[in-house]
């Protein structure tokens, strides 16, 4: 079976506090913790990059952050401070950051499209769970992408 | 001059809201009044509120189109559809199912604009209609020019189904009340 290229998706709140955590994998699950820590990494890493003096562009878009044995995390961090960390397979396959970024540019709005429902009062890890909008949505971005 | 003409025309004149604003208010509108009552009088609130509406919209209608009486039951059926919705909406729903005396139709809305990024509790599925504000503007509207209407809606998309279908009920027309003192 060909290996899924996207790895996971990572969605924190202003504070930090984990709204979301989706393993694209389902054969994965159990790495769950790994990525779990590996996102907790990615959201300290933009903390860095966000608060650097010395940075010029004010991109939404926080491109590469790291790479951890094959997977590389890319991030993307909105004006609301909500950070979308999304991990992608780079050992076998040449990944072009123009296509990262247009992808957290659609899952940045689906989310939007999930929080603006009048019925989700506050954004906690629940919210974006319970939303079949964003569950689905995401679901067909994935695999849309996974068969480029 | 055809209805959806006049209907485009009219509503090239109109002043603009935000969409997003507007739909956002009312669903915002929608969930407090699920938090303070029951799915049941939240449906009843949202008629009563529409019914408030429509007594007023009718004027603003009246005003806009000039709009003559109409002949029969059923020329107030593509008036609502193709200048009504058209103008304060810009949606046309479509006029079906007409009942063997011309007294009930249904109007299928193909895109609910209120309903933009609603996803209803599990709950509210089976009680809650969203858009029954809608009701009541046509029960307003068409009481103040004589009709008195039954409309509820019996179809949902944000409920599951397949179309969002409002039905409309003719009861009765009203006499025009002649003012006391007259002979």
């Amino acid at each position: 079976m060909v290996k899924l290229r996207l790895v996971f998706l990572a969605i924190a709140g202003p504070k930090n506090e984990q709204l979301y955590l989706e393993v694209f994998d389902s054969l994965e699950k159990s790495l769950l913790s790994k990525y779990q820590y590996l996102s907790e990494l990615s959201l300290d890493v933009i903390q860095d990059l966000v608060q650097n003096p010395e940075r010029t562009s004010n991109d939404c878009f926080l491109g590469l952050l790291g790479v951890e044995e094959d997977i590389s995390t890319y991030a993307f961090c909105s004006n609301t401070n909500v950070k979308f960390i999304l991990a992608v397979r780079s050992s076998d396959f040449v990944v072009r950051e123009s296509e990262i970024r247009q992808l957290l540019r659609r899952i940045y709005t689906i989310h939007t499209h999930a929080v603006c429902n009048p019925f989700s009062l506050e954004l906690t890890p629940d919210t974006l769970k319970q939303s079949l909008y964003f569950n689905e949505t995401l679901q067909q971005l994935s695999l849309d992408w996974n068969n480029q | 001059m055809s209805k959806s003409k006049v209907g485009e025309d009219v509503y090239k004149k109109v002043e603009k809201v935000n969409a997003e604003l507007f739909v956002l208010t009312y669903g915002s509108i929608v969930a407090q009044l699920c938090r303070d009552m029951s799915y049941e009088h939240v449906n009843e609130e949202l008629e009563k509120m529409g019914y408030n509406i429509g007594i007023r919209l009718i004027e603003d209608f009246l005003a806009r189109t000039e709009w003559q009486r109409c002949v029969d039951f059923r020329e107030t059926a593509e008036t609502v559809a193709k200048v009504g919705f058209k103008m304060f909406l810009n949606v046309t729903p479509v006029v079906t199912d007409w009942s063997e005396e011309d007294k009930t139709f249904t109007l299928t809305l193909d895109d609910n604009p209120l309903g933009e990024f609603v996803e209803l509790p599990v709950e509210a599925r089976s009680k809650l209609w969203y858009s029954n504000i809608l009701c009541g503007v046509i029960r307003g509207t068409l009481e103040m020019v004589q009709m008195d209407v039954d409309a509820y809606f019996v179809h949902d998309i944000l409920r599951g189904d397949e179309h969002t279908n409002l039905k409309v009920h003719l009861k009765q027309i009203l006499k025009e009340e002649i003012p006391a003192g007259d002979d």
